[in-house]
């Protein structure tokens, strides 16, 4: 199987599960532990935006999640209903500041654009669809 | 273990060594422990604090945060905070962040005794 998908309410009770099966989901796909690291540590940003600003307190909507894997490329993408955000528009944090005038926040989103191959938004029919990409170099064979 | 989080603390050489033993750490909460005992640390007169990331196979941005607000809690005590053992893709995230600009990252224990009991 070279895809899995999981649709759950984007509740911070659900978290845990949606975790799992990112975790699981990249194991059953066979990504080499880097890949996987990078994908995990990009998902749990995105996933947890989600479930912390999409949707207004107390009327959580539901976060869609789909991973599949073509040669040498896992591609992942969330999907969501809730209001719309662009974080490939989210601006550049300053990280050269010093640790005095560092601001605290704002690094999620920065760091997931920058672990990702590719990362592309689109907003349609009242949806939240990010698709978010890692590769790597084949083995020679 | 607190509020989700385990850690293991000992004092070596006068660094307070602070083992971070989850494998995962992506609950806000467990953030917001950790940058509290560290903090709480800072507070309580200690001036060299080495974090040990060893056990951490992922950690989410919300820990760079947390990270961030016990490093203006040193600076302002004049203190230091340092890490080692980071996995790779936690060294790269480091990295990515600046956060390597702002910290000493050590690749094990014995690297970062040897220089953080030098300075």
């Amino acid at each position: 199987m070279n895809e899995l998908s999981l649709e759950k309410k984007a509740s911070r009770d659900n978290l845990k599960e949606l975790f799992a099966f990112v975790e699981e989901a990249l194991i059953r796909l066979d990504a080499p532990e880097e890949n996987r690291g990078k994908m995990m540590m990009a998902l749990d940003e995105i996933v947890a935006n989600v479930v912390n600003y999409a949707y207004p307190e107390g009327q959580p909507g539901t976060v869609c999640l789909r991973l599949c894997r073509k040669d040498s490329t896992i591609t992942a993408e969330v999907v969501d209903q809730g209001k719309a955000f662009d974080p490939t528009k989210h601006p550049e944090p300053d990280i050269t500041l010093p640790i005095e005038q560092r601001p605290i926040g704002g690094l999620g989103i920065h760091l997931t654009r920058k672990m990702m191959n590719s990362m592309k938004y689109d907003r349609s029919e009242g949806k939240n669809r990010l698709v978010i990409t890692t590769s790597w170099e084949k083995p020679y064979e | 273990m607190s509020d989700g989080i385990t850690l293991i603390e000992e004092v070596r050489q006068d660094v307070t060594l602070l083992h971070v033993m989850d494998a995962r750490l992506l609950d806000p909460l467990q953030a917001e422990t950790l940058s509290r005992h560290l903090c709480g640390l800072f507070d309580s007169g200690v001036l060299c604090v080495l974090v040990d990331l060893g056990s951490v196979q992922s950690l989410s941005s919300v820990f760079f945060r947390s990270f961030i607000v016990a490093g203006k809690k040193a600076a302002a005590a004049r203190a230091k905070l340092a890490f080692c053992n980071l996995s790779p893709v936690i060294r790269e995230g480091f990295a990515l962040t600046g956060l390597t600009d702002l910290f000493p990252v050590f690749k094990n224990e014995n690297e970062a005794f040897s220089k953080l009991a030098r300075s």
